[in-house]
């Protein structure tokens, strides 16, 4: 069931009840999903969240050719302060 | 191929080319979990850490068997170094700035934090073996920054097949002699230049870590500071050195030392380094000029 506001707005008695009882049923389930929300909201805060799962990358260095001049395909580490 | 995966504010890498991206995948996992689960544990950043909760108790405080063994390894590191490493510069630290989780800029700020804190040493925080229970002294906040993230690497590390390496943003753990057999390639960058390698090693069952203030930098006033606070002075450090790589027997030793060598410079931590048996060290100068000490051998030599 649909309304729009300016049917929501009173112009007589009867109407008016009408537009309570439509705002009671819309309030009763904004409760609900608010109740639903609230109950979601706290499993997600109490639920620890995954690690990040890894991903592959070529992120160390598939080098062509070493320092000492051997090719290889040999993964290399880079060391810096982090 | 490598998985990588973000953990303590760092890109952590597992490097098993041995493996099928089916294994690496699989591996790379539980790597992420044990990163995870110390992160969850040992950060300040994390106000629902242990740690966390330990630096805002104000009685005895009942620590978790993980927690309880961290701070008894760091009271050896206190001992060993002569006091050089001591995670009580956790309020200096926050006296400096640094006080939520480091990302370029975050930390910028135009007046200082608070007063820096007086002076605190780890051996007058309290540890009983019996109970597991820890004591800080008044004003105390402990901060193990300066030794998690090799210790977590080392834990990591049991997980790693035979010639297989984890990288944590700089601190490496590297098993077996290398998908070559020759050894791993470790390049070191340089400390001036980000995107050149000063010298690359060759590393065989040991870990490696690095130190400098090139990175978690800040400004507060007109003044810039670092990551790396001396205890002494409870100040971010001021060193002839721009750089210290320590190359040990594993990635948290390497962490701590790499530290405590940039912190006390290039004389004082050759002669640290020349002393131990199983370490080695590239210390790099403020001029860019890099020093080999102790045992440590060049890719290319």
């Amino acid at each position: 069931m649909t309304t729009d506001c300016a049917d929501k707005r009173p112009r007589s008695g009867a109407r008016h009840t009408t537009v309570l009882d439509l705002e009671g049923a819309e309030l009763k389930l904004s409760l609900a999903t608010l109740l639903g929300l609230v109950y979601l909201g706290s499993f997600l805060a109490l639920a620890p969240p995954p690690p990040q799962a890894p991903r592959a990358s070529a992120a160390t260095t598939p080098s062509s050719k070493t320092a000492s001049g051997t090719s290889s395909r040999a993964p290399r580490i880079r060391t810096r302060s982090s | 191929m490598t998985a990588t995966f973000r953990a303590m504010n760092t890109e952590v890498a597992v490097v098993a080319p041995a493996l099928d991206p089916a294994e690496e995948a699989r591996l790379s996992y539980r790597v992420a979990a044990v990163f995870d689960a110390s992160e969850r544990r040992f950060s300040r950043f994390r106000p629902d850490s242990e740690l966390s909760r330990l630096n805002r108790s104000e009685r005895p405080f009942v620590a978790s068997p993980s927690l309880f063994a961290a701070l008894r390894r760091a009271r050896e590191w206190v001992n060993l170094t002569d006091g050089l490493f001591d995670p009580t510069v956790g309020a200096a630290l926050v006296a400096a700035g640094y006080d939520r989780s480091f990302a370029p800029a975050v930390l910028d700020r135009d007046a200082p934090v608070s007063p820096t804190p007086p002076p605190a040493c780890f051996l007058d925080v309290r540890l009983d073996e019996a109970t597991r229970t820890v004591v800080r002294p008044a004003g105390v906040q402990i901060d193990l920054g300066g030794c998690i993230k090799g210790f977590t690497a080392d834990r990591a590390a049991s997980l790693l097949p035979e010639d297989a390496a984890v990288d944590a943003g700089g601190d490496a753990v590297l098993r077996g002699p290398g998908p070559l057999g020759e050894g791993w390639m470790v390049d070191v960058e340089h400390p001036l230049d980000a995107g050149r390698t000063i010298v690359t090693l060759r590393v065989c069952d040991r870990a490696v870590a690095t130190s400098a203030d090139n990175r978690r930098r800040w400004r507060v006033g007109n003044r810039h500071c670092h990551h790396l606070i001396d205890p002494r002075t409870r100040q971010p450090a001021t060193t002839d050195l721009a750089q210290a790589t320590v190359i040990a027997e594993g990635a948290e030793r390497a962490d701590v030392l790499a530290k405590v060598a940039f912190l006390e410079g290039r004389r004082a931590a050759r002669a640290r380094i020349e002393k131990m048996s199983g370490v080695g060290a590239v210390l790099v100068g403020r001029d860019g000029k890099a020093e080999l000490v102790g045992e440590v051998e060049v890719w290319d030599a």
